[in-house]
């Protein structure tokens, strides 16, 4: 054991997860999908259907409810966050272990989706977005009489 | 290593931020020598340097989580962080495409190099960013000398 003083760097002690693992963020390669000098991160995400909707949950920690970006164009659906730097201002980084970037992905969907009945909601850095599929697409149940 | 200062351009800015970020992947802050790095454990931690050295912020990317999942803290130059991530299932019948997104449990304990003093500590969780801010304990904050 070393004392307050003894080291000039972050000692780690004690290290615990269960059933968590860190893996890497995703980094999209440059010019692959964007054309931004930046580094831009592909965010975690669930997508699970049920009988009325597609609902899509993105990992966008450090992005504001109003620097998301949804677009549904046909059926490639886009998802963009804008992170915010405002806190950043004035720090001097010591000690790093993940880097900071804008979110971006891009999913092709299977379903036909009402795109007025669209909903989207942003909690914790979690967004969650729910795509209601259309009428039609619905399964239907036909009762035999 | 320099201050972060932003301008009006936000792309600039973000590379700014992540090219400061990446020369300090490598500083000494952290140890080489024999001890474990932080490196793939759970939640990756930022730590910076407030203005003139007087306070340490820590940042970590936790999504999702509540408030009262998160635990920090700080004494003498020991910092704890942990917490709890829930994903709840949707309710009734639904098939999964996809999933990425992790839950689960964590705790990370690390001693700083410095003495911090406790009762400046604070805390704050938003965006699913937590922000951990404590100054220096008052012996080894830099001071600037008046020359008389």
């Amino acid at each position: 054991m070393t004392g307050p003083g003894d080291s000039d760097h972050i000692h780690e002690e004690v290290t615990m997860s269960k059933d968590i693992e860190t893996t890497e963020k995703r980094a999209i390669e440059q010019g692959e999908e964007t054309t931004w000098a930046a580094q831009t991160y592909e965010p975690a995400v669930d997508i699970y259907e049920n009988d009325s909707a597609l609902v899509l949950q993105a990992d966008v920690p450090g992005v504001r409810r109003e620097d998301i970006e949804i677009d549904l164009d046909q059926d490639v659906l886009t998802i963009s966050g804008r992170v915010a730097l405002d806190d950043y201002e004035g720090l001097r980084p010591v000690y790093s272990e993940f880097n900071v970037g804008n979110f971006f992905r891009r999913f092709t969907l299977g379903e036909t989706i009402d795109q007025g009945a669209i909903t989207a909601d942003m909690a914790e850095g979690v967004l969650t977005v729910t795509l209601p599929k259309k009428e039609k697409a619905q399964p239907r149940k036909i009762t035999v009489t | 290593m320099s201050l972060l200062r932003f301008g009006a351009d936000s792309f600039d800015n973000i590379l700014r931020l992540q090219r400061a970020l990446n020369r300090s992947l490598d500083h000494p802050f952290f140890g080489l020598g024999g001890t474990p790095s932080g490196r793939g454990v759970y939640p990756p931690l930022n730590i910076f340097e407030e203005n003139e050295g007087d306070a340490i912020v820590l940042k970590t990317e936790v999504p999702g989580l509540t408030r009262d999942s998160l635990e920090v803290e700080v004494v003498g130059n020991r910092m704890t962080v942990a917490g709890v991530r829930e994903i709840v299932s949707p309710e009734g019948e639904f098939r999964y495409h996809r999933r990425e997104r992790q839950a689960g449990e964590f705790r990370r304990a690390f001693r700083l190099p410095y003495e911090v003093d406790r009762d400046t500590a604070t805390a704050s969780y938003r965006d699913g960013v937590l922000t951990v801010r404590v100054e220096k304990a008052e012996a080894v904050k830099p001071r600037k000398v008046q020359i008389s």
